[in-house]
């Protein structure tokens, strides 16, 4: 899609970093905790880790058809109409996604602020705002991305600051958590979340090619991985593993607990701030995703007419769940643990084949020839 | 053009609508914020809830009491102090014991300014576990609230809170919880270290203990010809011998095993916690003179560093080493000596020594044999040893703690001596009119 405008290797970091971190104010923290106590911050990096692995892997997937986007690749290597097949299956994981984020957003903020507000309504402006940036394109969301770069991870960075007070480092205690091998294996399937560097393979032809998007996979997997790390072991620090397991929001208790005097308690304002921001960047870039690889799949040049009905399965999928614990223990668990399955290996899979049947890009036949 | 314009201003209009928030609008004027909660134990259902809530008016503590004699809030049940109502209610749960009352009071209790929740004695010897749920979980509550454990009823705590200083008994609360940085003598124990507490595998939860004092203890009749020194004493709640405005108090310290409470730390007892636990921030301790018995030293201490805390396994048994720094002031000498002199000083540290680590051992010792309660959360030291949680949660701490061995250094710096550098004596002018009376 030649009409999805450049943007610069900042700009790509900055989308590859929302999307992926933006699960930090979610229910992700809690849930690694309970997974893995004590061993959470080191498990998120070992998660990390694993993902850098498979953006290699993926990064010489690219690099084999350099110029190409992962969809272009998939019909190279597999075939029109399995290469679309598969493209599909992503575009309807990226409403997906998009969809449970965005539920994931409504029940939080439900439970924490606005109780009496019917979900549809929220979700409603929220999905109004998201089809709003998307409607100016991946230029639109790269802007807004920078722009609120800065204040969340300035936010982000005060709420545990502010926090330290309440920091106990012994209750990273026991520090092998329920066990190595429970650390190994939720570890390398947690790499799940961080698998929606994906976007890059996608967009990867506006963001001047494949050395952009080495820099930027790596740089935004190293930021999230660090953040997460970090805001872990400080969640770890002042509520330890047991009632650790227990929150809702891990960031958005920590932030409740910050208690200096009078005057200065009651900062989870700031907060709500960086959530909010990072929720409709993170919303708008998931949502952007699917209708790219559509059009993509489908030779479309303009995705602007594709916002309203891709708005609708957006808020489909949202109203979907009967409630909480289905977003948590169905959708949540599917994105945030098992996704690696399909983004992480059909792209390894369509590198092994494309090495089998010795299919490369038009610029290595070239440069080969 | 002109679509686009009305476009726009339609979308601005129905978003100023929809984003200002109207099903979750909530005039401040249409609520009450309860301050305090307090919990007893039920007759015919499961608690009795006590609520305190502000009543808007800034006309000082005393003048309240005209501000109920009208209104439906003026009922039997209805108290009226510091410019605060107390209301109190028969109900199956906390959460609903407030919508209860929502058929007497007039506004809407909410509970996101409530700065403290008492029980009762008797509910904290039963546990707490099922009390505290709907504060844990409830999105109202703050986890920086203050939990106290009161003797008697907590009803009748929350009706002799009131003050007498400034307007607002919300200001009251929050500057009297942190009276505990000031003079130590009781613990600052917000809802999520409790919580964290009695959850805990490493750690005890504590929570401040408090009660009425009737102003009883205080000694009347004559003085007797000699006042005798007494140091070191420690006091529960009703037993500070004093008299005053406001007969609520928190004294020391209630100590809870698992979600139950094993008992208490007097006010002294309580110095000797927190300066272990690395929370001790400043108090005047005063000790008898060595060198000069029933003259007392009072010394301002404070800790040197956080407490260095060790731990070892010695033949399968756990072994703690806990070393205090600790520096003081000296606030006054009766006696007159000069332990200001470099000759003399380390005899006033020795002394200061010596009547801390008794203290502490003593303390130690109780939290081990009486109260058998690891308080100091010597369990995240010891934890260190296990490598998983499974390992370290079967070996049960609870049950090894009263058997561990705690060895605790003190040391003593005098760093400075107060406004004089020199004590001179009152002898001198004692002794010469001794000798003209002896010559005459």
């Amino acid at each position: 899609m030649s009409s999805e405008g450049q943007i610069g290797l900042f700009e790509a970091i900055c989308i590859s970093s929302f999307i992926i971190t933006t699960k930090i104010f979610y229910t992700s923290t809690s849930f690694i905790v309970k997974e893995v106590g004590t061993a959470s911050w080191y498990t998120t990096l070992l998660s990390c880790a694993v993902s850098l692995f498979f953006f290699f892997l993926i990064y010489l997937l690219m690099k084999r058809f350099e110029g190409n986007n992962i969809v272009e690749i998939y019909e190279l290597v597999l075939g029109k109409f399995l290469g679309k097949l598969i493209s599909i299956c992503f575009c309807a994981y990226g409403i997906f996604y998009a969809g449970s984020t965005l539920r994931e957003f409504v029940e939080m903020i439900k439970a924490f602020n606005l109780p009496y507000t019917p979900p549809s309504v929220i979700m409603a402006l929220f999905i109004g705002v998201v089809c709003l940036i998307v409607y100016f394109g991946l230029n639109g969301i790269s802007r807004i991305s920078v722009i609120s770069f800065f204040p969340v991870i300035a936010g982000f960075i005060t709420i545990l600051v502010l926090t330290y007070p309440e920091y106990d480092a012994d209750y990273l205690k026991p520090y092998l958590g329920y066990g190595i091998n429970k650390t190994l294996i939720t570890g390398v399937l947690r790499s799940s979340a961080y698998d929606e560097f994906f976007i890059l393979t996608v967009i990867i032809n506006s963001i001047h090619g494949l050395k952009n998007f080495k820099k930027a996979g790596v740089i935004s997997l190293l930021i999230a991985g660090i953040s997460f790390g970090i805001s872990v072991a400080c969640y770890l620090m002042v509520f330890g593993y047991k009632i650790g397991s227990e929150n809702l929001s891990g960031m958005f208790e920590l932030a409740r607990v910050i208690y200096y005097n009078r005057f200065l308690q009651r900062l989870e304002s700031i907060f709500l701030f960086t959530w909010v921001i990072s929720s409709v960047v993170s919303v708008s870039i998931s949502f952007y995703l699917p209708i790219s690889i559509y059009c993509k799949a489908f030779r479309i040049n303009r995705h602007k007419p594709l916002i309203f009905p891709f708005s609708f399965l957006l808020f489909l999928v949202a109203i979907l769940p009967d409630n909480l614990t289905e977003v948590l223990q169905m959708n949540l668990l599917v994105i945030r643990q098992y996704s690696m399955f399909f983004i992480y290996l059909v792209p390894v899979a369509v590198l092994i084949i494309s090495l089998i049947t010795r299919k490369r890009g038009a610029a290595l036949n070239a440069q080969k020839n | 053009m002109l679509r686009k314009i009305s476009l726009f201003i339609s979308a601005v209009l129905v978003l100023n609508i929809l984003l200002t928030g109207c099903y979750d609008s909530m005039e401040i004027d249409s609520e009450v914020y309860a301050l305090v909660l307090g919990i007893d134990k039920g007759v015919n259902n499961k608690i009795i809830l006590s609520i305190q809530y502000s009543t808007y008016k800034s006309s000082g503590g005393g003048s309240s009491e005209e501000s109920g004699k009208n209104g439906e809030d003026s009922q039997s049940s209805s108290n009226k102090i510091s410019d605060t109502n107390i209301q109190t209610i028969e109900a199956p749960s906390i959460l609903e014991g407030i919508d209860m009352l929502g058929m007497a009071v007039s506004r809407r209790i909410s509970l996101m300014h409530t700065k403290m929740i008492v029980f009762s004695e008797e509910i904290a010897k039963e546990g707490v576990g099922n009390y505290i749920a709907p504060i844990v979980r409830y999105r109202e509550t703050r986890k920086t609230m203050h939990v106290a454990i009161v003797k008697g009823k907590a009803e009748e705590f929350i009706n002799e809170n009131k003050t007498n200083i400034g307007d607002s008994l919300a200001k009251a609360i929050e500057l009297l919880t942190t009276q505990s940085k000031n003079t130590g003598f009781f613990p600052e124990a917000r809802f999520t270290s409790f919580y964290r507490g009695i959850m805990s595998s490493y750690e005890s939860a504590v929570a401040i203990h408090g009660g009425i004092n009737n102003f009883d203890k205080l000694p009347k009749g004559n003085h007797s010809s000699t006042s005798p020194l007494i140091v070191d004493t420690g006091f529960l709640p009703d037993e500070l011998p004093r008299k005053g405005v406001t007969k609520r108090e928190f004294v020391g310290t209630a100590v809870f095993r698992g979600d139950k409470l094993a008992g208490a730390l007097n006010s002294n007892e309580t110095r000797y916690y927190l300066l272990l636990l690395g929370k001790y921030k400043r108090g005047i301790i005063t000790i008898d003179d060595r060198e000069k018995p029933g003259n007392e030293i009072a010394v301002d201490i404070r800790l040197g560093r956080h407490p260095m805390i060790k731990c070892r396994f010695e033949n399968g048994n756990p072994v703690i080493d806990v070393n205090l720094k600790i520096e003081s002031e000296i606030e006054s000498i009766n006696s007159r000596i000069n332990y200001e002199s470099i000759d003399n000083l380390d005899s006033l540290d020795s002394q200061i020594k010596d009547y801390l680590q008794s203290g502490l051992n003593k303390l130690i010792e109780k939290t081990q044999k009486e109260l058998k309660a690891d308080i100091f959360g010597f369990g995240h030291k010891v934890a260190g040893y296990f490598p998983t949680i499974q390992e370290w949660e079967q070996y049960n701490w609870p049950s090894h703690y009263p058997y561990a061995k705690v060895n605790l250094t003190v040391d003593v710096s005098i760093r400075r001596t107060g406004l004089l550098i020199y004590s001179s004596p009152f002898k001198a002018w004692e002794d010469k009119t001794e000798e003209k009376e002896g010559k005459k």
